[in-house]
């Protein structure tokens, strides 16, 4: 009795779940856009679709919306932007082809297995295929005492298991995913055939070498943090990857639109750097003349922003001073060639007879550095 | 002898033209250096520098490229070759400190492929704003008894000091010397010194972030 009312459910739970298969997910779109977007191209990727894509997908109406969607999903996802093929693009069609020429029917280990009478591509197998590949070792089993298994297991870097997807045949018909139970017990109950005594399933398992199909009962991955329900998830793409992974990118960002004079370099501010050492204190010393700065208007000013570092590492002693320095000028003192821009660093009382001193200048995108060696 | 193998022994001897200070400097000659447009691209390489910095309790290497030298040939002598180093504003990589240790090699690789796309896309931006340092010229032949390739002539080196002069000096030898410049436990740039003139192309210390 208990059997009949589990197949009544079950029929009637297929019955809808075929309805809802059937129901058009593009609303407001014509039929000749239906059959091209929804069932050539949702039908067989859909697995990959993120959330916000399957809405954006939903509200699609016309051939040409449906195109640019397509072509962004893919961009998106393509794997190196530098060459001119789409590697991921061309992954998943092998996959779709793989799955329409029934690639694991003629294979050893998964003999006789169709993705087609598993529900094709809304199967749970093609879900995976799909969503993963080739698995890298299958096996299936027939058992007198358990319904038939098919075991996909996919490895990681290390040679452990990332993914082992347990499959049994529901109504001797197609392949369903098996989610693995924290019971051993439990698990196998759901896989033996009725009447039938569980040690005798554990027995049939062991003598058939099926010990990864019990495994595969009670336990998903080798790795504790990898779950079923990860692992069911559309893979984020590519570009997703990229943003989440990329180093970050520090560099200077040129003033170029704001600059109203600016000196004959690119990446250069040309100085001159000397010290002087009186009673044991050292200055340093910089000389910038002002047409070898970048100047902006600034409040109907023309103003050089310019840092300036300077260390001088004395026994275990490091002097550091950094200065954010306003020059203002005009734009005929910036063209006269003996105007110049004078700084001196605060006096250094030495300890050493010779000490190092870095000097590191930045105005714009441009700088100069110094490194001396310096004499008392 | 393969055009990989040419490339290659243009590249050591223009290393080798860099390595050692000056031997005999022979005469003072025109300070700017002669124009290479329409030479032909030998090679490139950018100057980088890796240096290993601490965010909290984790370590990464961070890349920074302070410029490149190129090696151009005379198209219309083709024994007659230039090494040139260019300056631009310092670009530094910084990893993403990675959450967990979930990513797959295949999401490393991915993120690699676009970090290249857009690490050569800033590049060529930054290129935009680059000044010449140096420019070394010769010119090799053949040694015909032993076949191995000698240098012709005169060395010709041109550098642009920090006061933003050219200094040229023509020697029979090599001239010009590259060190790499340090501070404290970072690798900060690269001199380039001709006698007492140098130049410095070096990274902003501000980049690096996290603590030394």
């Amino acid at each position: 009795m208990r059997h009949q009312i589990k197949v009544f459910i079950l029929i009637v739970f297929l019955l809808i779940l075929n309805g809802c298969a059937k129901k058009v997910l593009m609303k407001y779109a014509e039929t000749d856009t239906i059959k091209m977007c929804e069932e050539n191209f949702y039908s067989k990727f859909y697995m990959h679709f993120s959330e916000n894509e399957k809405n954006e997908f939903k509200e699609i109406k016309t051939l040409g919306e449906c195109q640019i969607f397509i072509d962004t999903f893919w961009q998106k996802r393509d794997t190196d932007p530098s060459t001119s093929e789409n590697e991921y693009k061309t992954l998943l069609e092998k996959r779709v082809e793989d799955i329409e020429k029934e690639v694991l029917f003629q294979n050893m280990d998964t003999a006789g297995f169709a993705f087609k009478a598993s529900d094709g591509f809304k199967g749970d197998p093609a879900k995976i295929y799909m969503l993963h590949g080739a698995p890298d070792f299958t096996k299936k089993i027939e058992g007198h005492t358990f319904v038939n298994l098919m075991v996909w297991i996919y490895g990681d870097e290390n040679g452990k298991h990332r993914y082992r997807f347990l499959f049994y045949q529901k109504n001797s018909i197609q392949y369903v995913i098996f989610w693995p139970q924290w019971n051993g017990w439990i698990a196998i109950e759901e896989i033996s055939k009725d009447f039938v005594e569980l040690d005798a399933v554990y027995e049939e398992l062991i003598q058939n070498e099926g010990e990864i199909f019990l495994i595969s009962m009670i336990s998903f991955s080798d790795n504790s943090n990898i779950t079923p329900d990860k692992a069911l998830k559309p893979p984020k793409p590519a570009s997703e990857i990229a943003k989440e992974l990329a180093p970050k990118i520090k560099t200077e960002t040129p003033k170029t639109e704001e600059i109203v004079v600016a000196n004959s370099f690119n990446s250069t501010i040309p100085a001159e750097f000397s010290y002087e050492i009186t009673n044991d204190k050292l200055i340093l010393k910089l000389e910038i003349k002002h047409e070898d700065l970048d100047w902006i208007l600034k409040n109907n000013e023309l103003v050089s922003e310019l840092f300036i570092k300077t260390i001088v590492w004395d026994k275990d002693q490091k002097h550091e001073e950094e200065h954010n320095i306003n020059i203002v000028s005009t734009k005929q003192k910036i063209t006269e060639k003996n105007s110049f821009f004078f700084f001196e660093s605060k006096p250094i009382t030495l300890e050493s007879e010779i000490v190092k001193a870095s000097i590191y200048i930045k105005n714009n995108q441009k700088y100069n550095s110094w490194i001396e060696e310096i004499k008392r | 002898m393969t055009t990989g193998d040419q490339t290659m022994k243009i590249l050591i001897l223009a290393m080798f033209l860099l390595q050692e200070p000056a031997l005999l400097p022979i005469q003072q000659g025109p300070n700017n250096p002669p124009s290479v447009n329409g030479w032909k691209k030998v090679t490139e390489i950018h100057l980088e520098l890796k240096n290993v910095i601490k965010s909290g309790e984790k370590t990464m290497t961070a890349t920074s490229i302070v410029g490149s030298f190129r090696v151009l040939q005379n198209p219309e002598l083709e024994s007659e070759f230039v090494f040139m180093v260019s300056k631009y504003p310092p670009l530094t990589f910084v990893p993403q400190l990675l959450q967990s240790a979930e990513n797959t090699r295949d999401e490393m690789v991915v993120a690699e492929n676009y970090f290249q796309k857009v690490k050569q896309e800033k590049l060529k931006e930054m290129i935009k704003f680059s000044d010449t340092i140096l420019l070394i010229k010769w010119r090799e032949s053949k040694d015909l008894r032993t076949g191995e390739t000698i240098l012709l002539g005169p060395i010709e080196n041109w550098l642009l000091n920090q006061q933003g002069k050219w200094i040229f000096e023509s020697t029979n030898d090599k001239t010009i010397k590259r060190e790499l410049v340090s501070e404290e436990d970072l690798l900060l740039g690269f001199k380039f010194s001709l006698k007492e003139n140098y130049h410095i192309l070096r990274l902003n210390m501000s980049h690096l972030g996290g603590e030394k």
